[in-house]
């Protein structure tokens, strides 16, 4: 009879304990199940989900433009390309290149004696006005740190990440001559750059890229005698650059 | 024996009642799935996004990979998770919810600034702005800052080889009134560990004192009214990254623009003073109540 009664109740308790178990799972996908079987979803979920793209062992082939800024007397326009290879997720090695067309700055002034002060023409600052680069060329370390996603008014997000380069720097320009010879002659200055840089990912082979970089070098200046040598002043040349990148190969193996 | 059954029975009523109720009250699915269509294979759903042109049906035709790596990839009897499924599980949003609010919280934000669009003159400084956030992405704010001005070598160039005349603003000191509008909320991976971030964009009107406030009107009467603060206007674009609930790193980039006649010239010019920001701010009360959900 006690045996019959507590298989009886046994039975009644059943269907609770299982709609008590089934409630939290009903609710919220089994959580609690998949985190007692492969662990707390913070360990199964990156920090940011859903990487559109992977660098690693990738070539990124960027044709670009730059914009000076901040000049005195030149204004550059930089056509050029760069080329990265992505060791890891992080770190790359990239070298660039650019051939500039220069336009007189808005900045520069003449004043002539007895002239109301005007912009300079291109030959009046020719050799006497710094700043003159005709190419550029740089082989950049990179580290990407960052990547991150923003959401846009809360209807799309944009998948980014953000890079930071330095390394060294070739810089063709055009010097002064000695002893106050009018006109100009091609010289090479050895420099570093550094700088920013944003990547807006199109998809798993393309992306739209921003960077801000400072190229430092010495130029020689105007001025310098016989008697005296040569002068020169460290120069800080500014550019914003936009391109657009393409990775090899043009897919890649999550996870 | 009859009195036992029916105690029996009775007791599997009220046992039963609670069991009934749960199962009578299911919560509502996340995002109601349409029924498919009799006959109709189920298809996995397509992983493309919105909005960016991102196609990634290539991927879907594929056998969908595990986006992480889970211990479960061994075990056959459990489902493979990836990505995907645990976005539409609503279980992980692409972006998660913001931890990281602002509204009705008091920001306090230092910075310092150089400006990058003088070849001549670089002006650079100090700032003090004070928020406070009406709603998490509207902000009314107070923003001054002092001046300092260095000359650059190229102003030493443009005189010597071009006998330039530079007239040039020296600004002291100015407070604005702005408004901050942030509509960008981000998060990214740095070393592994989550970032959250905003940009914001800021426009501001208020006065700026230059070395020619104090300038008299009329030179015929030093003593007379001067001309006094000039009108000032600022925009600009800027980020902030939260590190803690209580403590974010700023960049911006903000152009504060006035009208002033520089001394040695009868001609006034609108001057743009275009500085890179940075400062590291403070929120006021330190608690940010989106925590709890990370």
């Amino acid at each position: 009879m006690n045996a019959r009664l507590v298989v009886l109740v046994a039975l009644a308790l059943a269907p609770v304990a299982r709609a008590q178990d089934l409630t939290p799972s009903t609710e919220a996908g089994d959580t609690a199940a998949v985190d007692r079987d492969i662990g707390p979803l913070k360990d199964r979920v990156p920090p940011v989900t859903g990487y559109t793209f992977l660098m690693a062992r990738r070539f990124e082939i960027a044709p670009t433009f730059s914009l000076s800024f901040r000049d005195a007397f030149w204004t550059k326009y930089v056509v050029g390309a760069t080329a990265t290879y992505h060791f890891t997720e992080t770190l790359g090695l990239a070298l660039r290149g650019g051939f500039a067309f220069t336009s007189v700055s808005g900045a520069a002034q003449i004043c002539p004696a007895g002239e109301a002060c005007r912009s300079p023409t291109k030959e009046e600052l020719d050799g006497k006005g710094p700043g003159q680069i005709k190419l550029i060329t740089a082989l950049d370390f990179e580290w990407a740190p960052l990547y991150g996603k923003i959401s846009l008014l809360a209807e799309g997000f944009a998948h980014f990440n953000l890079y930071l380069i330095a390394g060294p720097a070739a810089i063709q320009y055009k010097a002064p001559k000695d002893a106050n010879v009018p006109g100009s002659d091609s010289a090479w200055a050895v420099g570093g750059e550094a700088g920013l840089g944003m990547r807006f990912i199109f998809n798993r082979w393309m992306a739209l890229r921003f960077e801000l970089r400072d190229v430092i070098y010495r130029e020689k200046t105007v001025g310098a005698t016989e008697t005296t040598g040569a002068s020169y002043q460290v120069r800080n040349q500014l550019f914003f650059d936009i391109g657009l990148s393409f990775f090899f190969p043009n897919s890649f193996t999550e996870g | 024996m009859t009195r036992p059954l029916a105690a029996v029975t009775c007791l599997l009523l009220v046992l039963s009642a609670p069991a009934a109720r749960a199962q009578a009250t299911p919560p509502p699915p996340a995002q109601p799935a349409p029924a498919p269509a009799p006959g109709a294979q189920e298809k996995p759903p397509e992983p493309t996004t919105e909005g960016l042109g991102l196609d990634l049906t290539e991927d879907a035709k594929k056998p969908a990979p595990s986006a992480v790596a889970l211990p479960s990839d061994k075990v056959k009897d459990v489902p493979v998770l990836d990505e995907q499924s645990l976005v539409e599980d609503d279980r992980v949003k692409s972006i998660q919810r913001k931890v990281f609010l602002k509204t009705h919280r008091f920001e306090l934000l230092p910075t310092i600034f150089v400006s990058v669009n003088d070849p001549y003159y670089s002006k650079w400084g100090g700032a003090l702005r004070g928020s406070f956030f009406l709603s998490d992405t509207l902000a009314v704010a107070v923003h001054a800052s002092v001046y300092d001005l260095l000359p650059t070598d190229d102003v030493r160039t443009a005189k010597a080889n071009f006998q330039s005349r530079i007239f040039y603003s020296v600004p002291k000191w100015s407070v604005l009134g702005a408004v901050e509008w942030s509509p960008i909320y981000g998060k990214a991976t740095i070393f592994n560990s989550i970032i959250h971030f905003d940009g914001f964009i800021i426009a501001g009107l208020g006065a700026l004192w230059s070395d020619t406030s104090s300038t008299p009107l009329d030179s015929k009467n030093p003593g007379g009214p001067t001309r006094g603060p000039h009108i000032a206007g600022e925009f600009g674009i800027g980020l902030r990254f939260m590190t803690t609930d209580w403590l974010s790193v700023n960049i911006a980039l903000i152009d504060t623009a006035y009208v002033d006649q520089p001394a040695g010239t009868n001609k006034g010019a609108v001057q743009n003073i275009l500085a890179l920001n940075a400062g590291i701010s403070l929120f006021f009360p330190f608690r940010s109540t989106g925590r709890e959900s990370e």
